[in-house]
């Protein structure tokens, strides 16, 4: 089922939460919100399930506005950041909670919701645990049984706060594999909320961007990265080394250094941001060299197959920090030592306006 | 046992353990022994003709019925006003809030003419009960009233922060699960808020059957009929007391609830249980309260004034002071040294002091009186002694701060206890590290850190002193201008039915009821605060 969002606004006192935002959730995909902390999401993913209520805008399930309807009616199901397990229930109970609230008429038989709780819990690889209670699971068992207890009411669309925040980094890998495998048996429209980057990649078909209650840019993982729309995204989306200056004929005029770039449509004299990724980024240790911007290597990292090399900008770029990635043989060729004054040479730059300067 | 020498790192288990088992053997552990001694001359027949006596057996069944349908009452009605007082905004809520430990604060005796006040043949809601038939004052109803005015803050009061401790998400999964209002609090709230309603009923309870003060008014104390147990039991304001200090920063939590729809019930309910709740509230602590003042100026400020200054009643407030004094600093430090021998030290036998530093609370304030007579008496341990060199203690100030002492015993140890234990020793071995003496260490750590609380404690340990009835009553002798407490000038001026001078006397300890709540909110506010800026700061 298609999820709409159609000029949802949101303030709690003078905070502005979400500000105009209208998006198109498509049926059967697995949307990952992201940003960082406060920047709404969500209150979103609240407002779509019906926890909470927008002071302005609608929310369409399938079509239908359900801005009206009570969070018991929309039939969504919702697995919350703690999981919100119901601590004197068993994991069994937990599950089949759902399907014994439901009014006489509509409610199954004993027997079916027993053959539905074991179907749930052997989706998610647990039925094992049915008579243990949530205090004596571990976080990612909690986190699927969360999972199964949502699943059991036949939800229409998926909502996920934060699924994997709560978990160590090596259970958290485990599950988003499984929640990818999961989704792509069930294809049941699901939106989940995340402020890890890495994590909105790996796992959605599609990546909203969101910052300060405002959506920053909508695509999928390979469009988000490869080509980011705003500073923002850019500098959210992986670790970034940036330049100010200022636009000079076919170059960028850092302090006293330049660094070239493509054909743009700034005009001339204009405020930038410019942006190289770490491994977008060369070394020159050639001392007559003009190109790029001087440097001074503060630390060498190399005990992987990549080297990270960390180091301070001098001239122009006086008290900024850098950093590149290269590989291990490079570092070598180049002879790279602690203390050494260099030019970082970027092989791809993208330049934005500087936000303030031209307003 | 280790022959090497052991040395600890914070300063000052002896001293502390020390007095602290000192103080308690003298005040508290032998003078109950005296009275297991005393039990123990009579013989097993005699004593199963005591206890089994018709009278005896009307007093167990009127105690224990009463006190159970009382806590019955409080579980229901005390459940919804900590609901509303959590989940609802409405104007004077605070007012509410604070008012509900009046129980806690108003000396029983004062509560108890309040009471008789209300629902007395003539009285403000009993002269329209009357006609119907309902006769409250005098009757075992009467008793069932009292005990729910004395009861009711145990449910509040243990219900309430679990109420604001709730997962808001567990409410709305329940919603988002499909969940009805209903449901949701019959499956979902209910069992979490279970054990402490059950906690809270049984204090209620407990509390209920061990009183004494309140009860004396409005029975009347006809035998077979209201003679409510004077043989109580348990006394356990202690952990409810602590739990009303467990502090709960961010304030009121209504407006998180009333916001959401997964949290929020539909309006008809919402009033139901404001208007059942508030109701209740008006009816069993606030009327009371405001019938002792209107009662007390009833014949204008004149006669207020007269009573007031009556040489009687002056000498019966520089008594109550005198009691006070003495007992509050007593149990004060008191309560620092036990506290700080538990909390910072490991030591065998460490829960079976805590447990019998709470022992006054178990014991009914009856029988805390009778300890002293039966030692000191004419008949009792010293009796031939002290009236040989002419010393009374029985029937004299002494005795009289004794029993205060204590009834107040364990209340700035059972502040202090928790509170300590639960911000460990590391500052204060941190002080050590850096070089501080004993004093240097708790007077510039500790102190700070406990400040709060120890004014909670004495709060608590002078609103008792100053309003106990019972204990006091039995070694006091009643000998006026010499021997009477407030509470006790109360009962004589009511006995001899100057009722208006009763009523201003009574509202003197009202008024230091209400002066005590004040102080009481303003600590937590300022304790409430104080962590919140830890929090912060730590965050």
């Amino acid at each position: 089922m298609s999820i709409q969002v159609r000029n949802i606004h949101k303030e709690f006192g003078s905070f502005t939460a979400l500000n105009d935002i209208s998006l198109d959730f498509p049926t059967g995909e697995l949307v990952a919100l992201l940003g960082p902390s406060g920047c709404g999401k969500t209150t979103l993913l609240r407002i779509i399930a019906g926890l909470e209520q927008a002071d302005a805008g609608q929310v369409l399930l399938d079509g239908e506005d359900a801005s009206g309807t009570h969070v018991r009616e929309r039939q969504v199901g919702f697995v919350f950041q703690h999981y919100a397990l119901f601590k004197h229930m068993t994991v069994f109970d937990n599950v089949a909670f759902g399907m014994r609230m439901k009014p006489r008429g509509q409610r199954p038989s004993e027997a079916n919701i027993r053959a539905k709780v074991h179907e749930l819990l052997n989706l998610v690889q647990l039925d094992w645990l049915a008579d243990r209670f949530p205090a004596q699971l571990s976080g990612g068992q909690r986190q699927r049984i969360a999972l199964a207890r949502a699943l059991a009411v036949e939800p229409r669309v998926l909502l996920l706060d934060e699924p994997f925040g709560a978990l160590d980094a090596k259970v958290r890998k485990e599950l988003r594999r499984w929640l990818r495998k999961l989704h792509d048996e069930l294809h049941i429209t699901s939106i989940f909320v995340t402020h890890d980057q890495e994590e909105a990649l790996e796992v959605a078909d599609r990546v909203v961007l969101m910052d300060h209650g405002k959506v920053e840019q909508v695509g999928t993982p390979e469009e988000v990265y490869r080509h980011p729309a705003t500073p923002f995204v850019y500098g959210f989306l992986g670790s970034v080394n940036l330049f100010h200056g200022r636009v000079d004929g076919d170059s960028v005029r850092v302090g006293d250094d330049t660094l070239p770039h493509e054909p743009h449509d700034f005009a001339p004299g204009a405020e930038v941001v410019a942006f190289a990724r770490p491994h977008e980024l060369d070394i020159d240790t050639d001392p007559a060299s003009t190109a790029g911007i001087a440097a001074r290597i503060n630390r060498v990292l190399a005990f992987g197959v990549t080297a990270r090399i960390e180091l301070d900008g001098s001239n122009g770029a006086t008290g900024q920090h850098f950093e590149v990635e290269i590989t291990r043989q490079r570092v070598l060729e180049l002879g790279l030592q602690e203390g050494q004054a260099v030019r970082l040479v970027p092989s791809r730059l993208k330049v934005f306006e500087r936000e303030g300067a031209s307003a | 046992m280790s022959t090497a020498k052991t040395f600890r790192v914070l300063p000052g288990f002896n001293l502390t353990l020390g007095y602290t088992l000192g103080y308690l053997s003298l005040l508290i552990l032998i003078p109950l022994t005296a009275v297991f001694l005393k039990t123990a001359e009579l013989s097993w027949g005699e004593f199963i003709d005591v206890v089994t006596a018709p009278q005896v057996v009307a007093t167990y069944q009127l105690s224990f019925g009463a006190s159970l349908l009382a806590a019955a009452i409080n579980a229901v009605f005390g459940l919804l006003l900590a609901w509303a007082l959590v989940r609802y905004s409405f104007p004077g809520k605070k007012i509410v809030d604070a008012l509900v430990d009046l129980p806690f604060a108003l000396p029983t005796a004062v509560a108890g003419i309040a009471l008789t006040a209300l629902y007395a043949k003539n009285g403000w809601l009993g002269q329209y009960l009357e006609p119907l038939g309902i006769k409250v004052a005098f009757t075992p109803l009467g008793v069932l009233v009292a005990l729910v005015f004395i009861g009711l803050p145990f449910v509040v009061r243990t219900v309430q922060p679990i109420l604001e401790d709730l997962d808001t998400e567990l409410e709305e999964a329940a919603a988002s699960l499909g969940a009805q209002r209903w449901q949701t609090f019959r499956h979902v709230i209910l069992p979490i808020l279970l054990p402490a309603l059950l906690t809270g009923f049984a204090l209620a309870f407990a509390r209920a059957v061990g009183e004494y003060g309140s009860v004396i008014f409005i029975a009347g104390n006809l035998p077979y009929v209201s003679a409510a147990g004077v043989d109580g039991q348990t006394h356990r304001e202690g952990p409810v007391m602590a739990g009303a200090t467990t502090l709960h920063p961010g304030g009121d939590h209504a407006a998180r609830f009333e916001s959401k729809a997964a949290t929020s019930e539909t309006p008809l309910v919402k009033w139901t249980i404001l208007a059942l709740a508030l109701g209740f509230f008006a009816i069993f602590l606030l009327l009371p309260l405001i019938a002792v003042f209107v009662e007390a100026l009833r014949k204008g400020w004149e006669t207020y004034a007269t009573a007031l200054v009556d040489p009687d009643a002056l000498s019966a407030i520089k008594l109550t002071l005198l009691a006070a004094a003495i007992s509050v600093p007593l149990n004060l430090v008191f309560g620092v040294a036990a506290a700080w021998a538990i909390a910072k030290f490991e030591f065998r036998g460490k829960q079976i002091l805590i447990t019998l530093i709470d022992l006054p609370f178990s014991v009914s304030p009856v029988i805390a009186g009778l300890v002293f007579v039966l030692i000191f008496g004419a008949q009792g341990w010293f009796g031939s002694w002290l009236s040989e060199h002419d010393i009374r203690i029985i029937f004299a100030v002494p005795g009289i701060v004794l029993a205060t002492v204590f009834v107040t015993f364990p209340f700035v140890a059972r502040e202090l206890i928790p509170l300590m234990q639960a911000q460990g020793r590391e500052e204060e071995e941190a002080a050590v590290v850096l070089g501080a003496k004993g004093w240097q260490v708790f007077w510039h750590v500790t102190l700070p850190n406990i400040k709060w609380g120890l004014m909670y404690g004495v709060i608590l340990t002078n609103a008792r002193a100053m309003g106990e009835f019972g204990a006091v009553s039995v070694v006091s002798g009643h000998i006026r201008g010499q021997t009477n407490t407030l509470p006790l000038h109360v009962e004589i001026l009511y006995n001899e039915y100057m009722f208006s001078a009763a009523f201003a006397v009574a509202s003197l300890l009202a008024l230091l009821a209400l002066v005590t709540l004040v102080i009481k909110n303003w600590v937590e506010h300022q304790a409430a605060r104080t962590y919140r800026e830890t929090q912060e700061s730590a965050s």
